[in-house]
């Protein structure tokens, strides 16, 4: 957590929360709501249909729910930039703060930890304590193993992310739903697409 | 000052949407409209490229002002539009973007140095640009250099790229990067310029 | 030791049956009692010295869904409607590239509506049994801060633990009677058309209305339909995802119907829809009955 704070140079304690004051403003003013239990419920629907069509191959479905949120995640990114109008992050430490302070905040109303850096400050995790996909979710004996039930949200930010030009593995690393104490989503920067970057920014 | 045109370019320099709201103005012609839209593409490339070295550190320090909201030094507010967007009996509502005026906040344009504004003796262009590389244009009546008229256009473009947020990218029929055929993105960017 | 010949549903052997590897749906769902600590250690622990504290940290290491309140502010009440907007639109994108016809694709909405209906019926019903007033978050505090005061020293510690595990207290203390089951097919359209439409969109559907023409008929009336505001017309309805929700709810409280959706468009509300509910014949027959 030190370390965030620590790559970051311009961003003192008091510009953090301002992003925190800036993406409360945006969800509690600006942004129009619905039933998160219908949202869960939708997804839940997803999610068990999906075991159907594939005959609970548990790793297809993982990957089919990783590919939906992927074309969510190229699409979901312009909404979050047209909403925030934020510019680029100037680091992955930045970036990690407006997923966790402001994407998460902004489209689901929760706000996950940061943490967990590797030591060259290209990885980190975000900690959900509250992950409105699976409430009320109990995972089957024969899911519990293989399927990662909230897969979606790996997808999504590997496309919106993806869409900025930063090159990311996403992928979970544990989940309360399979009997672990946390859940911990693990975001990996292979790259950023310089190549891609549109022409005039700084 | 009256919209006489807005087109909506893809980031690899594609045509996607183009309509005109002057009914009698002059036109041009489809295949005009996309080299229009990439010799935009490599204009923006070029004036990124041949900005002095000076404005550049300048556009930068203003973009860093603004990457901090609600920061002390951040670009100068975007001044309220009144009917602009609002959600008033008489204004149309931006869909899931809710608000009297959704941008009454200060925002900081992050391309310092790409092209924003052309203007010629008949007409000005405004041109708005995602991170994600999508170029929003539009093309004013009169020509115009008015600090009041600009953060109008922009503001419009802004509130084009919410609506295309909603009303395209919320479309399952919409394939991405193609041309945008979406009955209510054209109906609410009506709307949004018939308030002007 | 191991032989599972009959397993009460309130005392698991936790060593057997670890907290939350999943339940095992040949036996179905395994409860624990709600206010009292998983392991059978911590229960010693807790009863002996009282120490509330390790009881309650017990309890949050082991998550239950069965423990959650179905206190509807007990959990996030909202989402972004663009957090919605976009699961469902994939919802329609794969629906579309897994079918071969329009009717296809709306059946696979319906579908997936259909099972979000089913669970719906019960938990909507036992909400709406809750007086009025009850669990509104200060009262439900002031319920619970009093019986700890009243109850005696030994109970005590037991009580704090139940306050300090549990954000919300159960629905279930607000509730003096059950709401009784809806039997006549215009109760439980107009449970539909107020209670069901509330929760599902914030707002009462703009009519409900029976078909002049056929006696097993009803229409909804849903002037802008929330979940496909943003989606411009095309020959898929995919507000057949709300009709599968419908006809879930219906099916489940025995009125089996089928449930259509046809847009019907005026001046100043153009994605207005009308959800046609048909009932099956021995709905009428029923009805006939009872008369």
């Amino acid at each position: 957590m030190s370390a965030s704070t620590n790559s970051v140079p311009n961003s003192s304690t008091g510009s953090k929360k301002s992003l925190k004051a800036f993406s409360d403003d945006i969800w509690k003013n600006k942004t129009a709501k619905i039933n998160a239990e219908l949202f869960t419920l939708t997804y839940g629907s997803i999610v068990s249909q999906l075991c159907t069509d594939y005959e609970r191959d548990f790793v297809k479905v993982n990957n089919q729910l990783f590919l939906m949120g992927y074309n969510i995640g190229m699409r979901l990114i312009e909404d979050f930039l047209a909403r925030t109008a934020l510019p680029r992050c100037e680091s992955l430490a930045k970036t990690s703060e407006v997923v966790s302070k402001c994407a998460f905040k902004i489209f689901l109303n929760v706000t996950p930890q940061v943490g967990n850096w590797s030591s060259s400050q290209d990885a980190f995790s975000l900690f959900l304590d509250e992950n409105p996909l699976s409430d009320f979710v109990e995972l089957p004996m024969d899911a519990a193993k293989e399927l990662w039930y909230s897969n979606i949200l790996c997808g999504v930010l590997k496309g919106a992310l993806e869409m900025v030009q930063m090159d990311c593995d996403v992928f979970f690393t544990s989940d309360v739903l399979k009997g672990d104490q946390t859940t911990e989503l693990r975001v990996k920067l292979n790259r950023v697409l310089k190549d891609e970057i549109p022409a005039g920014e700084d | 000052m009256a919209i006489q045109t807005i087109l909506v370019i893809n980031k690899s320099g594609g045509l996607v949407y183009q309509r005109d709201f002057v009914p009698n103005a002059p036109r041009l012609s489809s295949n005009e409209y996309l080299i229009l839209a990439g010799t935009l593409q490599g204009i923006v490339a070029i004036a990124s490229q041949i900005t002095p070295k000076s404005l550049q550190l300048d556009g930068k320090s203003s973009a860093r002002g603004g990457s901090e909201p609600m920061g002390n030094n951040s670009a100068p507010l975007v001044p309220y539009m009144g009917t602009l967007g609002a959600t008033t009996a008489n204004g149309a509502p931006l869909g899931s973007f809710l608000g009297p005026d959704y941008f009454n906040d200060a925002f900081a344009s992050w391309n310092g140095r790409g092209l924003k504004h052309v203007t010629t003796d008949q007409n000005s262009l405004f041109v708005y640009h995602t991170l994600t590389g999508i170029k929003f244009v539009a093309v004013s009546t009169q020509p115009t250099t008015n600090a009041m008229a600009v953060a109008v256009a922009e503001n419009l473009l802004r509130k084009t790229y919410c609506l295309y947020a909603d009303y395209v990218m919320k479309n399952p029929f919409y394939e991405p990067e193609m041309p945008i055929k979406c009955e209510l993105f054209d109906q609410h960017l009506g709307t949004l310029v018939k308030q002007l | 030791m191991k032989q599972k010949i009959i397993n009460p549903s309130t005392s698991v052997n936790t060593a057997t049956h670890p907290g939350s590897t999943g339940y095992d749906y040949t036996m179905g769902p395994q409860q624990t009692l709600p206010d009292l600590p998983v392991s059978s250690g911590t229960i010693a622990a807790s009863g002996t010295n009282g120490g509330s504290s390790t009881a309650a940290s017990a309890h949050t290491s082991l998550p239950s869904v069965y423990n959650g309140s179905l206190h509807p502010h007990a959990h996030n009440q909202h989402v972004s409607l663009a957090a919605f907007a976009f699961l469902f639109q994939e919802l329609i994108s794969q629906a579309r590239n897994a079918s071969k016809s329009v009717s296809e694709i709306e059946m696979r909405l319906h579908r997936n509506g259909y099972h979000i209906g089913i669970r719906l019926l019960e938990l909507l019903n036992f909400r709406s049994s809750v007086s009025p007033g009850f669990g509104s978050t200060s009262s439900s505090r002031a319920f619970f801060s009093k019986t700890s005061i009243n109850s005696s020293s030994n109970t005590l510690a037991l009580n704090n633990a139940l306050t300090t595990t549990q954000d919300e207290p159960s629905l279930a203390q607000g509730i003096s009677h059950m709401k009784r089951r809806d039997l006549k097919p215009v109760e439980i359209l107009q449970f539909i058309h107020s209670t069901v439409w509330t929760y599902l969109f914030g707002r009462v559907s703009d009519d409900l209305v029976k078909s002049s023409e056929r006696d097993n008929e009803y229409m909804l009336v849903d002037s802008a339909p929330m979940l496909s505001q943003f989606i411009s017309s095309t020959n898929v309805q995919c507000d057949f995802f709300v009709c599968g929700i419908i006809e879930g709810i219906l099916d489940s409280a025995s009125f089996p119907c089928n449930v259509t959706i046809h847009s019907v468009p005026e001046p100043n509300f153009q994605q207005r829809a009308v959800f046609v509910v048909r009932f099956e014949q021995q709905v009428l027959e029923r009805e006939a009955l009872r008369a």
